[in-house]
């Protein structure tokens, strides 16, 4: 039988390391995949830590976590099906992430992913601000 | 000369990391190439207690199975654990394009992770449990 194991995870900690992942975006730190396949959206380290987890922040914002509140990434499902569909302002964020990279593109993509890291970063700062706790289970 | 100007087709063999059937009797297959594009976010993929075993345990029995908002595919969920409302899942996305075909019907695992909700649920998919 598998030992799970419950941990409280570091609000204040992820609070702060989340404000700083904007600066992470920005300085390309952070990469930003979208997989139009699987209507995925990836931001994060280019290889994530083998502890970490997915923890759920509210219904679309998931966040990859080791269990020490080290913040690796962001992940959501059916980015354009969903989450785009509820912030019609980003969507050319989508054009600019799915279009084949041409340099004239270039400007318009960079404001489009940077107003896309902003939401996303504001978002996951309002979730975990407004929770109590932070609980995991790990096995 | 003719031969000259015939060019063979060559087609490299696909290298799979994981074949099995799953629930329904269809053969699910897990390509190297689709393994490689997720392994390094999603690193459970390199634990062999996950991938091939976890994956195709949700393949074969899964807790319950739910349409995908994406086209043509079908997600199975296997819940490894629950402690008190936190529950984790393996959920293993499959592309079923090729299920229902007469010729040699296969399916593609997509992607697989471990993940603590069933997102599907929340645009009112039914689930279907096994």
């Amino acid at each position: 039988m598998t030992k799970v194991k419950t941990i409280e995870l570091d609000k204040e900690k992820i609070m702060r390391q989340l404000i700083h992942s904007a600066k992470l975006m920005a300085t390309g730190k952070w990469r930003l995949e979208y997989d139009r396949e699987l209507d995925q959206l990836f931001v994060g380290k280019k290889i994530i830590p083998k502890n970490a987890f997915l923890y759920g922040l509210n219904d679309e914002i998931n966040i990859f976590v080791t269990p020490a509140s080290n913040v690796n990434g962001l992940f959501i499902e059916y980015f354009a099906k969903n989450y785009i569909k509820h912030n019609k302002k980003l969507s050319p964020v989508l054009e600019a992430l799915a279009k084949v990279k041409k340099k004239k593109d270039k400007e318009k993509e960079d404001l489009a992913k940077e107003a896309l890291e902003g939401k996303l970063v504001n978002e996951a700062i309002t979730s975990v601000y407004g929770k109590k706790k932070l609980v995991a289970a790990i096995a | 000369m003719k031969s000259k100007h015939i060019k063979k087709k060559i087609k490299t063999p696909k290298i799979s990391v994981l074949k099995c059937t799953d629930i329904f009797g269809t053969t699910v297959e897990f390509t190297k190439n689709n393994y490689d594009k997720h392994r390094l976010k999603h690193r459970e993929l390199e634990n062999p207690s996950f991938c091939p075993a976890r994956i195709e345990k949700a393949l074969k029995t899964p807790t319950l199975t739910i349409k995908s908002q994406i086209p043509h595919a079908l997600c199975y969920y296997y819940e490894e654990y629950r402690n008190n409302d936190i529950m984790m899942y393996t959920k293993v996305i499959v592309d079923e394009r090729h299920r229902y075909r007469k010729r040699n019907p296969i399916c593609h695992i997509k992607t697989a992770f471990r993940i603590d909700h069933i997102q599907e649920l929340k645009y009112n998919y039914k689930p279907n449990h096994h």
